[in-house]
């Protein structure tokens, strides 16, 4: 994987993590939270997990000197 | 700042009765953080006696010698600030589950410093770097650019010391009752991290910054077990909730969303080139240790800000219809009303207010030994290129007291228009994101690019941020979205076009 391609998921992650799809008010909770903040606290974990896993394995990428 | 408020807790509290009757920390409370002052100056010697040469390095990056253990709990304490604490909870209580975004804000952070840490570390290592402008010279070779971006940082983390000590100063007389006053807390506590600073540099604040962190770990997961138990779990509040406060259930509108991903971007790109925060990715013995700290900070949030949101929520079920002053001390009044049914729950009174003096402290002096790098090293420097080592350790010494003495008289005496401009501190700081974030994986880009760019972001920046003030009608949030977003996007636009331009070739 490119550098861009790991920029571009982390970027996506964030975005998506606004509740934009959610426009209309829906009664009830999930765990107790509605359910648009359960959905942005679900790809919140996502992007924590994601992250993580983007410093094990492209850190070297990240810190390689010769790439333009 | 959200802390500003504990001040008009104090006279609510102490409207029929006497300052000291209404002390959250009694004697016992009292001497307890008088310990811990004292316990941080004798940090401060051993960090002194563990020295291993008179240098520069030694001094302000701890040899770049810091394990894994110290560097987390340094890069947290540094992250997580006393507002953390208390005004989170508050923000949470006025906007609901709203406030959820503080999660991946503060996690975004840690997502930037995958971008450029690890080159960073790298480059640091190989050219013996201590600021972020030996960085900014020895990649662009512009001592203007240098200087102008050290000069963004000291106005940006300059402030961030005001803001900070002004609230140390409140909580200090709200929760003694007023026996030692806001000025005398202000000198007190700015005297103890002055002391231990410059008794051990970076050693003695990563030492203390690690048991502050713990003490304010332990602060967030005792006060959310503490409210879990008491008030029931999330889905009780959310059933009180749902009855009282039907509104929280509405998605955010439009405008809110944008300005969800708009205060996402200014944090990711302010707080991660704090120049605290790259003095510690400096600091790192080696790339796995630093890497491992991220891979921790990254979950920190959680146990955090999340635990300090839900907190907030379950104060607006306990205690609905507080005013904006009222939900600033949402988390000691939560802790007052579980005192009453818990006994023990008054030491996590003493414990929690340790966490705040704690997370403030950490910050502070973080960013004093961060500004006293910079000017030693970037200003002072270049004015006595010959001073050796030990003229400039100790040179860095002299202005940190000088720093702190002055930081202090404005934190007591500054009038309240120019507190204004310290609310803009990471709007403007994150003008410097282009320089190191496309610096560093970007050979071709020049010095001019980035400092026309940083010059123009911040000038459209400011003209938002003040333009209603020469009268023109401009939202100080366009469209729903920060000043500092528009001026980084001009900054970054500026940088890719006059990049483009250097490179198209020159017809003869």
């Amino acid at each position: 994987m490119t550098k861009l391609r790991v920029c571009f998921i982390s970027a996506f992650l964030i975005i998506v993590s606004v509740p934009w799809f959610f426009t209309e008010f829906i009664s009830g909770n999930i765990l107790g939270f509605p359910t648009w903040a359960f959905y942005s606290l679900c790809i919140t974990i996502l992007y924590a997990i994601v992250t993580a896993c983007f410093f094990q394995r492209y850190w070297s990428l990240f810190a390689d000197n010769d790439h333009d | 700042m959200a802390l500003v408020h504990l001040r008009q807790f104090c006279s609510l509290q102490i409207s029929d009765q006497t300052m000291n009757d209404n002390a959250l920390l009694d004697t016992k409370g009292i001497v307890f953080v008088g310990v811990y002052l004292v316990s941080l100056i004798l940090i401060g010697v051993a960090g002194r006696f563990a020295r291993k040469e008179n240098s520069l390095s030694d001094f302000y990056l701890s040899g770049r010698g810091m394990g894994l253990f110290v560097l987390f709990l340094t890069l947290y304490a540094t992250q997580y600030s006393g507002n953390t604490l208390i005004g989170m909870a508050g923000s949470a209580y006025r906007q609901g589950y709203a406030f959820l975004v503080s999660v991946i804000f503060m996690m975004s952070v840690i997502g930037a410093y995958l971008i450029y840490a690890p080159k960073l570390h790298n480059r640091s290592k190989k050219h013996g770097y201590i600021t972020v402008g030996d960085y900014v010279q020895h990649r662009f070779g512009s001592p203007v650019l240098t200087v102008f971006i050290t000069i963004v940082c000291i106005i940006a983390v300059g402030s961030y010391i005001l803001t900070n000590l002004k609230a140390i100063g409140y909580i200090v007389e709200v929760t003694t009752g007023g026996r030692v006053t806001f000025v005398q807390g202000i000198i007190a506590l700015s005297l103890v991290m002055v002391i231990y600073e410059t008794l051990g540099g970076m050693r003695s604040v990563a030492w203390t910054d690690a048991i502050q962190g713990i003490l304010l770990i332990a602060g967030c997961i005792f006060i959310f077990c503490g409210i879990e138990y008491q008030y029931g779990g999330i889905s009780a509040v959310a059933e009180t909730l749902a009855v009282s406060r039907p509104d929280l259930w509405q998605p955010p509108d439009p405008e809110q969303k944008r300005l969800w991903l708009s205060t996402i971007i200014i944090i990711m790109f302010g707080i991660s080139i704090y120049p605290q925060a790259i003095q510690r990715i400096y600091a790192a013995k080696d790339a796995k240790t630093l890497r491992r700290s991220f891979q921790i900070m990254i979950f920190m949030p959680i146990v955090t800000t999340f635990f300090l949101v839900m907190v907030g929520i379950v104060g607006l079920a306990r205690f609905p219809g507080l005013d904006k002053q009222g939900s600033e001390e949402i988390t000691l009044l939560l802790l007052n009303d579980m005192s009453v049914h818990i006994p023990g729950v008054k030491y996590f009174i003493i414990l929690f207010l340790s966490a705040a003096v704690a997370a403030i402290m950490s910050t502070v002096d973080s960013a004093l030994l961060a500004i006293s790098s910079l000017f030693t090293q970037d200003i002072y420097k270049r004015i006595r290129p010959g001073a050796s080592q030990s003229n400039l350790t100790g040179t860095g010494k002299i202005f940190s007291w000088v720093l702190m003495a002055c930081m202090a008289y404005f934190a007591v005496n500054l009038p309240q228009t120019i507190w204004r401009l310290t609310e803009i501190k990471l709007e403007i700081l994150c003008q410097v994101a282009p320089a190191i974030f496309l610096g560093l994986h970007i050979k071709s880009l020049h010095g001019r690019s980035i400092l026309t760019g940083l010059s123009i972001g911040i000038c459209i920046t400011l003209f938002i941020m003040f333009s209603n003030s020469i009268g023109l009608s401009i939202e100080p949030k366009p469209w729903g979205i920060h000043a500092g977003v528009w001026g980084l996007a001009a900054n970054f636009l500026t940088v890719g076009i006059t990049s483009i331009y250097k490179r198209m070739p020159v017809k003869s």
